[in-house]
């Protein structure tokens, strides 16, 4: 039966693991989203432009004309 | 044994912890808040389509004109205001003043950093559907699905200043 103590290294070893794994995980996950970012900014983009013919149809309602 | 007893929950903390920490960053953030920005496009569209089909061809009276041209004064192309306007064109002018926000906020969002304000940009959009339920309130008391449709597009809005303000908080407002 391993102490605390005598499993100290294993422990060691074993979080020094874990934290590689997360933080690659947490690489993917950024560079992910990175290239969504890309994505993100065209949605905003065709929403902009979306807006503003609605604007300009909303601009000759209200003129009247 | 004992050792797997420690082991796992320590494990399990740590790469917990770091996805977590990865996750709260700023795209996120402008991720929610550009799939809320979206529902506003789609209801604020819905809001203009439904005023042009069903409340503009009432052509009811105007008796709360004044307080609607207090709202919003109409323009002519020219850039004079339009004499008598119709409760349609304080609507439009309304929907004008909308729409040319959801596109600055649109933009500002596209260079959304982490940590930075609520843009002016969706302060000011949420300011001018506010204003526009009231006059909604105001033109067709009495046409609760118009009313629900002006209601869809501040609901959405507020979504949107929450994605950023909470992210920020305490919420700030800057340029």
């Amino acid at each position: 039966m391993l102490t605390v103590i005598q499993a100290l290294p294993l422990i060691e070893a074993l979080v020094s693991a874990g934290i590689g794994t997360a933080q690659q995980i947490a690489g993917a996950w950024h560079e992910k989203n990175l290239l969504d970012d890309a994505t993100m900014n065209a949605t905003l983009e065709a929403i902009a432009k979306n807006a503003e013919a609605r604007a300009a149809q909303a601009a000759t309602d209200a003129a009247g004309e | 044994m004992k050792t797997r007893r420690f082991v796992l929950p320590i494990l399990i903390l740590v790469i917990g912890g770091a996805l977590v920490s990865a996750c709260a960053g700023h795209l996120s953030v402008k991720q929610n808040a550009t799939a809320a920005l979206r529902t506003v496009d789609t209801a604020l569209s819905s809001a203009q389509d439904f005023e042009r089909a069903n409340i503009a061809a009432l052509h009811l009276d105007t008796p709360a004109a004044a307080n609607l041209i207090a709202l919003c004064v109409p323009l002519r192309a020219d850039g004079t205001p339009a004499p008598s306007p119709t409760k349609h064109q304080v609507i439009a002018c309304l929907l004008q003043k909308a729409f040319t926000d959801e596109a600055r906020a649109a933009r500002a969002l596209e260079t959304y950093q982490p940590g930075q304000p609520v843009p002016t940009s969706l302060t000011d959009l949420q300011a001018d559907v506010d204003t526009g339920f009231a006059a909604a309130k105001i033109v067709a008391p009495d046409r609760a699905d118009f009313l629900a449709t002006v209601q869809a597009v501040v609901d959405a809005v507020l979504r949107v200043v929450n994605q950023i303000a909470v992210a920020v908080a305490p919420a700030k407002v800057g340029a």
